[in-house]
């Protein structure tokens, strides 16, 4: 028998991946695919269906926003004034350490902007959106997404992931190549409004 | 945006040309250069051979990660892609790659499971199962594997693991099939000497766990 055909039963019966696995395989596949559907292609002939097809949807889409504005307006009148709340992440990871402020109003988009980095974040700017955050305590959890702009450097997509409050942890992992590399350590936080 | 995981096979409906229902690898491929979602059957097809193919190699947690920045990769650098029937020989390749950054780690690895005969990275169906009759050759398998150079493990590994021929694993890791002769040349002769007790003592797909496994 060829020795080479013993090495097909090294770890055989190893567990398949699970669920959540496959899921977060998905949402990074699916990270990548989202900047290429939007990327924007050099016009052709051919492509003047198509121009005239997105003109259309983003007439669409500018009535359905207003309609949405509208819609919200009238809910904040409705119920109330919005009540913003503000929240300060310092992390402090292996390459530096940097604060987050992150940005809750009652309605509407959640945000997020760096400030007061150091080492690798010293003078980085940038910001982004909040589309995934809930629980509370351990079970706390948020996903920022957005860009980031070293000092010096092209802006690069990022996405972060904060875990428990007020003290937890950070994961920071670029979704684009450049100055930034993946990044994790401590986080402190505290809330206010 | 839908995750790609969750794509289904289906055909368009309103299509005037009948149409194979399940895409080939080429047909996702080309289809995915204008309608990037596509790939999500390439993910959805392959997604379990690529994971376990690492798992093997490198246990569960780098399995977990470079499994997802293969495809991840192998998208951005789809038209690279030399059509050829299957994609994965391809995305073995890339996730080949993606282990070189870890080869320090999974040379460690090897070595410890060698020396110890506990496999503390890899999860097994059957955890006993796994320790009684796999282990002890596997650890043996796992010596040998450290005392390869890591291109000879690799080829090794695309031919033993990933089960592919040749002409395959040399599309996959880029070399000429000659080279990939040389490699497993090498990786043989290595196996022959650090599994010679193994071999005179038992007879070996016997212990390997296949039966039991498979």
């Amino acid at each position: 028998m060829d020795e080479l055909d013993l090495f097909r039963g090294f770890r055989q019966g190893v567990t398949p991946p699970d669920a959540e696995t496959q899921r977060r395989a998905g949402d990074r596949l699916a990270d990548a695919l989202e900047p290429a559907s939007s990327r924007v292609q050099v016009p052709s002939r051919r492509q003047g269906r198509r121009r005239l097809a997105v003109l259309a949807a983003a007439v669409l889409v500018v009535v359905v926003v207003t309609a949405s504005a509208l819609g919200t307006a009238r809910a904040i009148l409705s119920q109330g004034p919005v009540h913003v709340y503000t929240g300060t992440f310092r992390c402090d990871g292996k390459r530096g350490s940097f604060e987050v402020h992150l940005r809750f109003p009652s309605t509407g988009t959640r945000n997020w902007r760096i400030a007061n980095g150091t080492g690798a974040y010293l003078r980085t700017t940038g910001g982004g959106r909040i589309p995934e955050v809930g629980g509370s305590g351990h079970a706390w959890r948020a996903r920022l997404e957005g860009y980031l702009a070293p000092e010096g450097a092209r802006q690069q997509r990022i996405a972060i992931i904060l875990s428990e409050r007020p003290n937890g942890a950070f994961l920071l992992t670029p979704l684009h190549k450049g100055a930034l590399r993946r990044d994790s350590g401590t986080q402190s936080s505290f809330w206010t409004g | 945006m839908r995750r790609p995981g969750a794509e289904t096979l289906a055909p368009a409906s309103g299509t005037v040309r009948v149409m194979d229902p399940v895409p080939t690898d080429v047909e996702c491929v080309a289809r995915s250069l204008t309608e990037p979602q596509a790939f999500g059957m390439i993910f959805d097809r392959h997604f379990h051979a690529v994971h376990t193919y690492l798992h093997r190699r490198a246990g569960r947690d780098l399995a977990d990660d470079l499994a997802a920045e293969t495809f991840a990769l192998a998208y951005s650098q789809r038209t690279r892609w030399r059509a050829s029937g299957s994609i994965l020989p391809w995305l073995y390749g890339i996730a080949t790659n993606l282990l070189h950054h870890h080869r320090r780690a999974e040379r460690r690895q090897l070595s410890a499971y060698g020396r110890t005969g506990a496999d503390r990275w890899a999860t097994y169906d059957d955890e006993t199962v796994a320790r009684l009759d796999g282990s002890s050759l596997d650890a043996r398998l796992a010596s040998a594997l450290a005392a390869m150079r890591p291109r000879e493990r690799d080829a090794l590994l695309l031919y033993a693991l990933a089960e592919l021929g040749y002409e395959e694993i040399a599309l996959a890791l880029d070399v000429p099939v000659g080279t990939v002769r040389t490699w497993l040349h090498r990786a043989r002769l290595t196996a022959r000497r650090e599994l010679a007790g193994a071999m005179d003592m038992t007879p070996p797909l016997a212990t390997t766990g296949v039966d039991l496994h498979g």
